[in-house]
Formats: structure tokens, C-alpha cells, sequence
């Protein structure tokens, strides 16, 4: 540890020092959760009846569900009544009023990360407007959108204009049962994306939630559905790369891909929310369920993710291949420093005959992290000549760091094929020496070797992502070496 | 309660008014009530997620007591080897088929039945983390009715085998123990077979504890040829010293249901172990294998490797944990597991883990499901090679990478053999 390191983090832990203050405001219902908070909520949003009941079956689900223990993660029970479930979009008073109130080593580190000084205060939590003309950027996109007739807009905006496509496929891939989180997120969610492409589409750009202004404050409890039609294509990313300002210690969002015939989703994630101090204290709580269902012949769901925050993750990205020829992919660096945990991995289900999943996750373990690889690859009976391949890499780096691997695998066919190889070790003396004799400093040569372990992945996401997850992986490993 | 367990009662009851001594009883009542605190395997538990005890807890299996007159001994044409035989009959010893009135100097051969209180005592010590792997231990702890306990003494090398082989005469539920004690620099090579002459409900519920000093070397075979019906579950615990080396070769043959826990420590540096194993099941069968290798102090290595042949609607499980505890440093570990799928219906579950608490290890672990390579089975079928010998040849060749590796040449091609009869023949 060096001296410098300690003071940054110092910095960063101060700098959240107001952040889990929840000041109810005028438009906040008091904290606390109940059948009259879910009403309350979905009366705010003035949503269809036909979302209220979906959210007090989900909640009185819910009621009857426990937190699930099995992951190895460990943190003390949540109190779900000390939770404000609703408050609406925060005026910007008690965030920092330009970037000069901004912590300055906060700075330091989007400056290493290259990120430009607008975008810089919008993470902050500046208020933006006065920076950076968002508005009209996500304007221009809109309409160049809508010309093909792609949908994107907030959940809450889709409830409003595009009833029948929520009703017709919200909870139809992850159900309101599936799990305690996401019965919860059922219940309660704020605000999120939807996604809709038409059929034969291909969508023109990236979408990005990053570029889309409301996405701001969409709450701890966010709600992402997106849908491609037969043929349709599209790109999304979540997310930045850079630490983001959060008021929410718990997090429990839901994503649902749904991919008809012919139809290719890939969705990218940067997550880098607060990760707490050196000593574990504070940080974001990320209770994940995110799964694809890959509904028609030939379609291919691809997740990249790249996990470098929160105190606490626990997310499986899935994909269910049911149509024939369909495809699953999942791509994964999860790195834990300090006393972060993660327990994290994929679920491939194979149903449709010819389906082919890959799996390539790299878990990067440092300090006192504390990381997991968790996943499921299941060969119905059906899914006749299925193709599965996993590989899972742990580096470690530090002696009280943990890595553990629990890849379940499950076959019922005898045309399929599946591997499955995991390997764990920590950055080799003589990779190390050959760095160093070649005048790399200790750090330099360090982040080098875990760039070139996370390549295979890091080709996977887009490319500006993927110089951004570099850089974020060389700043997120500081201090952990020398 | 299911029909299983309340003839565990019956038993229970027969053998609290036997006058045996009251130190046992106590301890026998205490396993009772932490198999009751256990509850019956369900599928509702991790460890039995894949493997339903729902067809033994049909059966109400007594104790036998005297063998079926109308048994015939099976053949042990297979012991070309010199060895030390205990032939068993229904989970009794049978003196008149075992070899061991005169045993080599450095080896104790002491049975259950003719021990003393203190001696019982210290046997029961001996079991105590055996019986903790499973729910079936502490059944096994109240019920116990035979179990042999070697002592090897230090430096004492053996020649030659201790063949341990269990047949039935008779459906019936047998609850042993089994004891090795290997003193410093002693080595000893054991080799257990169990098999069946007839299809009826039986069911072996064991306990093995080894135990190795410094620098002792032990090694264990295992051949499960159990008939239709058989059930058989075995916990096995083995705690290594420094230097020490165990190698085991579980072959699980045939079986309606067969279910290891095998938890090895490798307690203090250099300690290594070696697990070789098959498994092969065919129609209605099902093999369940939980391997768990802790590393517990630096510099210790372990090496694991099984292969399983899925024919029929047979299932098989494989669980296989390598923990490497915090400090164990310079830890090597392999973990590898090979299926062949044969028919449409049969099933695999496996799930090798890791468990990594320290950092300057080399873990690795691999897993396959597939098929019969199609340039393999072309190759022999371009040459003239019918079908079924050409399948036949390759299953073989699969699963004979795993016997090969048994030191014991006589066992070794007794073994050989036997995994080169077909799944349903012999």
C-alpha cells in the first residue's frame, strides 16, 4: 500500500460521507414497505391497472420469499422497512453545485480514465444542465431512432405510450417469483429502459443509457426490457466506467431480453458503483437479475460485463436458448479489491436442438476480495447436438484474497457436447521479472498482465468501452501491488 | 417415519437388550439423536440435490443374523494375487473363506465384535469425522454392527494386499465401520470388493477412517459390483500428516444406487493424494460421487481424475471440491472429470468446485460431456471392426487410463478385466 493510495481512498470515502443520507423530501412517501406503498407508487406513475395487480401479486409474493443464502457473500441482514421506495427525480441542491465543490481526487481519477470534462460533472452529480447540453443530443438520437421505428425510451414513458408491449412480455422471462430480489424489484421498481426493434431492423447506433437524459436517477430499484423483433439487431450498454455518484446503498434491478427468430441482443455492462472503503465500510449493495430468452430459431443473446464496484455483487446474467440454432454468450471480468465481494457467473439453459452457449469469465481477486464464479450449464433432454463451452480463469493477487469456482453442469442428451475448464493461479515471478527488466514500473506491469488475462473479454465489448474498462481496471487494482 | 427407518428402530431395540457395554450404548443413543437433528437425505439439500434416497426408504431391510443356507459362495478366482483375505457374509465376518490366522509382523487385525469396551472407545474416536460427512454416518454410528480396525506399525511395509471382500446371501441392511491406522513410514495397499451373486434390496451403509503418520503410504481399491437393487453408501475420511501419501481408486461398477462422500485432509506440508476413479452405470442405475480435498498447510499437492460411462437410463453425479485454505501456500491441485454419454436417456450432473483462500497456488480443473470420437469409431469401423467390438474397444480405452495407473500389478489386470466386461454381461 502506498501513501498515496491511502489518501485517495480517504478522499473517495469522505466524499460519500453524505451519500446513503435518504432526506425525505416533499415528494417522498416515508420509508417502509407495504401494499399501500406499491399502490402509492404505481398511483404516482399513473400506470394501468392491470401493472398495479402484476406489482401486488409480485409483492405479496414477495411476502412469503426469503433472502437467498446460498451465495458466499456476506453482509448484515437489509432492513427492507428502512427503505424509501419512491421519492420522485431529486432536484440537484444537495449535490455539489460545480466541479469546483468536487473532491479533487475524484477528479484525479476520471482524469486517468480519460473521461471528457462534461461528462465528468454529470458524474459527480453536478447539476447538468448548465454543462452539457444533453437534451438536444438525446434529441438528435431520438429522431434518427424513430425513423426506423426503434422504441427507446424510460420504462415509465413505455407504460404510458406502449401498454400492450409491457403487458404482452413484462415478467414473461424473468417471472415475478423468480427470486427473491426480483420479486421485490416487481414490486417496487422506479424507472428504467425500454427497448423496442422492429422486425428487420438493425438498430443504427449504440444505445446507451448513458446518453439518455432521464435515465438519471431512475432509482434503486430499475427495471430494463428490451425486445427485438424477428431480425432485428441491437447494441446496448450499461453503464459507465467511471465511479459513479449513488444515494442508494441497495440495488435491485431486473433486465429482460427478449429475442425473437433471427433477432441478436448484445448488452454490455461497465458497472463501477461506490465500492466502499479500505475497511469495507459503506458501498452499493447489487442484487442483479438479468436473463435473455432467446424465443426463436437462429436468435444470439450476448452479455459482456465488466464488474469492478460495489461492495457487494450477486448477479447472473442468463439466457435461455428454446428457439432451434440459437446462440448464448456471456463475457466476464469481475474484479475485487479490498473487502469487496462478488458472487457472479451465468446461467446457460439449453432447450432448442443445435443451440451453442460460450461462457468465458475472469475473475480478478485482490486484497481481501472476496470473488466467486457461479454457473449453471443444463442440456434438456430436447436440445439435441447442443455445444457448450466455459472457461473460467481466477487471478489473485495478495494472500488473503479468495476465488472460488461452483460450475454446475447438467446433461440429458447424448448428442451434446460440453467443457468446462477453470484455472486459478496468481501473476507469475517470471511474467513479473520480464516486465520489470524491461523497464516497466511494478504497477505498469502488473495492470499489463491483468489487461492481457481480461483480453478475451475486452475484445467483446465495444470499442470505446473497451479502452475505458482498461484504464478503469488498471486505476481499480492501484494499491494492490508493490 | 418411512418404512427404512422404522426398521431401524426394530434394530435399535434388538440391540439395546443385547449386554453389551453401557459406554457404547451411550454412544450409539447420541448418533441416534444427531441422525434425527440430520433428518433423512431429501433433495431439498445441496449435497443431495441430484440423488433421491426415495426407493430405499421403501424398504424395511433387517439386520441378518444368520446366513442364507442356500448361498453359494462367489467365485474369487480373481485373488491370483497373494494377499491377506477377510471375506465377508452379509456384513459378518466369515472366518472359514479368510486367510489372516497368521499375519505378517507389523499388522493388527482387530474386528468390532471381539473388542474391548476401551478398545470399541477408541475405534468410535477413530470414526467420529467419517460419521459427520453425511446424515447416513450418524445412522451408521447407532446401528454399526461389524468393523475391522488395522493397525500398521511404523516402518512395516507389506508385501502383499489386505483383500477385504463383501458378499450377500440374503436382502438385508448391513451398517460397518472400517479403521486404517498407518504409523510412520509404514505402507500398506487395500483392496475392498463388493459384490452381489443375486438381484435382491440390500443395502451397505460404510464408514472408513485412514489415518497416516508421517511418510506412510496407503493405497486403496474399490470395486462396486452390485447387483440389481443394491444400494450402497460410504463415507470415507482421510486425514494425511506431513509426507504422507494416499492414493485411492474407487470403481464404481454396478449398483442400483451408489453414493460416496470421500473427504481427504492433507493436514501438514508435502502431505499428497491421488484419486483415480470410474464410474459406469447402465439402465436404472446411478452412481454419486462427493470428492472433497482440503489443502490445509503449504507445499501439499493433489491430483484427481474420473471418468464415468453413461449407458441406458443410468445417472451419475460428480462433485468434486478442492479447498485450499488460507496460508496454504505453493499448493498444487488438478481436478478432472470425463463423461461419455452412450444412450439418449442417460443423465450427468457434475459440478467440479474450487475453494481458494490462498494465493501462490496452481489450482486447475476440467470437465467434459461428450461422445465416442467419430474419427476414432470411423478408424475402427474402416478397418473391419464391427460395431459393438468397436464401442466395446473404446469404452475400454476410456476408462482403462484410470486402472493402468494402479501400482498393484495383480490388481491392476483383475481391474483391466473387469472394466472391459460389458455394463450388462459378466
Amino acid at each position: 500500500m502506498n501513501a498515496s493510495h491511502d489518501t485517495l481512498d480517504d478522499l473517495i470515502s469522505q466524499e460519500y460521507q453524505h451519500g446513503f443520507e435518504t432526506a425525505i423530501e416533499a415528494d417522498a412517501i416515508p420509508p417502509g414497505l407495504s401494499e399501500e406503498t406499491v399502490r402509492l407508487i404505481s398511483a404516482r406513475k399513473n400506470e394501468p391497472e392491470f401493472l398495479l395487480q402484476w406489482r401486488l401479486e409480485a409483492y405479496r409474493r414477495w411476502l412469503k420469499m426469503t433472502p437467498p443464502s446460498w451465495a458466499s457473500v456476506h453482509h448484515p441482514p437489509i432492513d427492507y422497512q428502512d427503505i424509501v421506495y419512491y421519492s420522485a427525480p431529486k432536484s440537484q441542491k444537495d449535490g455539489p453545485k460545480s466541479l469546483d465543490e468536487v473532491d479533487p481526487e475524484l477528479l484525479k481519477t476520471y482524469e486517468k480514465l480519460g473521461i471528457p470534462l462534461h461528462e465528468r460533472a454529470i458524474l459527480a452529480g453536478v447539476a447538468v444542465d448548465a454543462v452539457f447540453d444533453s437534451v438536444s443530443v438525446a434529441t438528435t438520437f431520438k429522431e434518427k431512432l424513430a425513423e426506423v421505428g426503434i422504441i427507446f425510451c424510460s420504462f415509465s414513458e413505455a407504460v404510458q405510450h406502449h401498454p400492450e408491449w409491457i403487458k404482452q412480455y413484462l415478467g414473461t422471462v424473468v417471472p415475478v417469483q423468480d427470486n427473491f430480489y426480483a420479486a421485490l424489484n416487481s414490486a417496487v421498481f422506479s424507472d428504467g429502459s425500454f427497448v423496442y426493434i422492429p422486425p428487420g431492423v438493425r438498430c443504427p447506433m449504440e444505445l446507451s443509457t448513458y446518453f439518455r437524459i432521464n435515465a438519471k436517477n431512475t432509482g434503486q430499484f430499475e427495471r430494463t426490457l428490451i425486445i427485438a423483433d424477428k431480425g432485428a439487431s441491437v447494441s446496448y450498454l450499461e453503464g459507465c466506467t467511471a465511479p459513479m455518484r449513488d444515494e442508494n446503498q441497495l440495488h435491485a434491478a431486473v433486465v429482460e431480453l427478449v429475442a425473437l427468430e433471427d433477432a441478436n441482443i448484445k448488452y454490455s455492462t461497465v458497472q463501477n458503483w461506490y465500492p466502499g472503503d479500505k475497511e469495507g465500510r459503506g458501498g452499493i449493495y447489487n442484487f442483479v437479475t438479468k436473463r435473455g430468452d432467446c424465443r426463436g430459431a437462429r436468435a444470439k443473446i450476448s452479455w459482456t460485463q465488466v464488474e469492478t464496484g460495489s461492495a457487494i455483487t450477486w448477479k447472473y446474467p442468463s439466457v435461455i436458448l428454446r428457439g432451434d440454432d440459437s446462440v448464448g454468450e456471456f463475457y466476464s471480468v469481475a474484479l475485487t479489491n479490498h473487502r469487496q465481494q462478488a458472487d457472479t457467473g451465468t446461467k446457460m439453459i439449453h432447450i432448442g436442438k443445435n443451440t451453442r452457449s460460450t461462457i468465458v469469465s475472469k475473475g480478478i481477486s485482490a486484497g481481501f476480495g472476496h470473488q466467486a464464479y457461479r454457473g449453471l450449464v443444463r442440456i434438456a433432454r430436447s436440445a439435441r447436438g447442443a455445444r457448450n463451452h466455459t472457461q473460467c480463469d481466477s487471478l489473485l493477487l495478495g494472500d488473503r484474497c479468495q476465488a472460488h469456482t461452483y460450475p454446475y453442469i447438467e446433461v440429458k442428451n447424448n448428442s451434446s457436447t460440453v467443457e468446462h475448464e477453470a484455472s486459478t493461479s496468481r501473476i507469475g515471478e517470471d511474467q513479473l521479472f520480464f516486465c520489470r527488466q524491461r523497464g516497466l514500473s511494478a504497477e505498469d506491469a502488473v495492470s499489463m498482465i491483468v489487461n492481457g488475462f481480461c483480453k478475451e473479454v475486452f475484445k467483446e465489448l465495444p470499442m470505446e468501452f473497451a479502452v475505458e474498462a482498461q484504464k478503469l481496471l488498471g486505476v481499480s487494482l492501484e494499491g494492490s501491488v508493490g | 417415519m418411512n418404512p427404512y427407518l422404522e426398521q431401524c428402530q426394530v434394530e435399535r431395540q434388538k440391540r439395546q437388550t443385547d449386554p453389551v457395554d453401557s459406554a457404547d450404548q451411550q454412544r450409539r443413543a447420541l448418533e441416534w439423536q444427531r441422525f434425527d437433528e440430520c433428518g433423512w437425505p431429501n433433495t431439498r439439500l445441496e449435497k443431495w440435490k441430484y440423488t433421491s434416497l426415495s426407493s430405499l426408504e421403501k424398504l424395511a431391510l433387517p439386520t441378518a443374523l444368520v446366513r442364507d443356507p442356500g448361498f453359494v459362495m462367489g467365485s474369487q478366482d480373481f485373488l491370483r494375487a497373494d494377499g491377506l483375505v477377510i471375506s465377508w457374509v452379509d456384513g459378518q465376518i466369515d472366518l472359514e473363506n479368510s486367510s489372516i490366522s497368521e499375519l505378517p509382523a507389523g499388522v493388527e487385525i482387530l474386528f468390532w465384535s471381539t473388542m474391548t469396551p476401551d478398545e470399541r472407545d477408541k475405534f468410535a474416536q477413530l470414526l467420529v469425522q467419517s460419521r459427520r460427512l453425511s446424515a447416513l454416518g450418524a445412522l451408521n454410528g447407532a446401528l454399526l454392527s461389524e468393523g475391522v480396525w488395522i493397525r500398521v506399525s511404523p516402518g512395516a511395509c507389506l508385501e502383499v494386499p489386505v483383500f477385504l471382500i463383501h458378499q450377500t446371501s440374503q436382502s438385508c441392511a448391513m451398517h460397518l465401520a472400517v479403521v486404517v491406522e498407518m504409523a510412520v513410514q509404514s505402507q500398506l495397499t487395500i483392496c475392498e470388493r463388493w459384490m452381489s451373486t443375486r438381484d435382491q434390496p440390500t443395502h451397505v451403509n460404510l464408514v472408513t477412517a485412514f489415518h497416516l503418520a508421517e511418510y506412510a503410504q496407503l493405497t486403496w481399491i474399490k470395486a462396486q459390483q452390485g447387483g440389481n437393487g443394491s444400494y450402497h453408501t460410504a463415507g470415507l475420511w482421510a486425514a494425511l500428516l506431513g509426507h504422507a501419501q494416499l492414493r485411492l481408486y474407487p470403481f464404481g461398477l454396478a449398483g442400483s444406487l451408489v453414493r460416496h462422500d470421500i473427504q481427504v485432509l492433507l493436514q501438514q506440508p508435502r502431505a499428497e493424494c491421488t484419486i483415480r476413479g470410474v464410474y459406469r452405470v447402465c439402465d436404472r442405475e446411478m452412481q454419486d460421487f462427493h470428492t472433497s480435498v482440503e489443502h490445509l498447510a503449504p507445499h501439499c499437492t493433489s491430483d484427481e481424475c474420473f471418468k464415468g460411462v453413461l449407458d441406458g437410463s443410468g445417472k451419475a453425479v460428480f462433485n468434486g471440491q478442492v479447498r485450499v485454505a488460507l496460508d496454504a501456500q505453493k499448493t498444487q491441485s488438478q481436478l478432472a472429470n470425463h463423461n461419455l454419454l452412450l444412450s439418449e436417456k442417460a443423465e450427468i450432473n457434475t459440478k467440479p468446485e474450487l475453494e481458494i483462500f490462498a494465493d501462490d497456488v496452481r489450482c486447475s480443473h476440467g470437465t467434459t460431456v461428450g461422445q465416442l470420437d467419430e474419427n476414432q469409431w470411423f478408424y475402427l469401423r474402416s478397418r473391419g471392426i464391427e460395431m459393438e467390438t468397436a464401442r466395446h474397444l473404446l469404452v475400454h480405452a476410456f476408462t482403462r487410463e484410470i486402472s493402468d495407473a494402479i501400482p498393484h500389478a495383480g490388481i491392476r489386470d483383475v481391474m483391466n478385466q473387469w472394466l472391459g466386461d460389458d455394463c450388462y454381461g459378466a
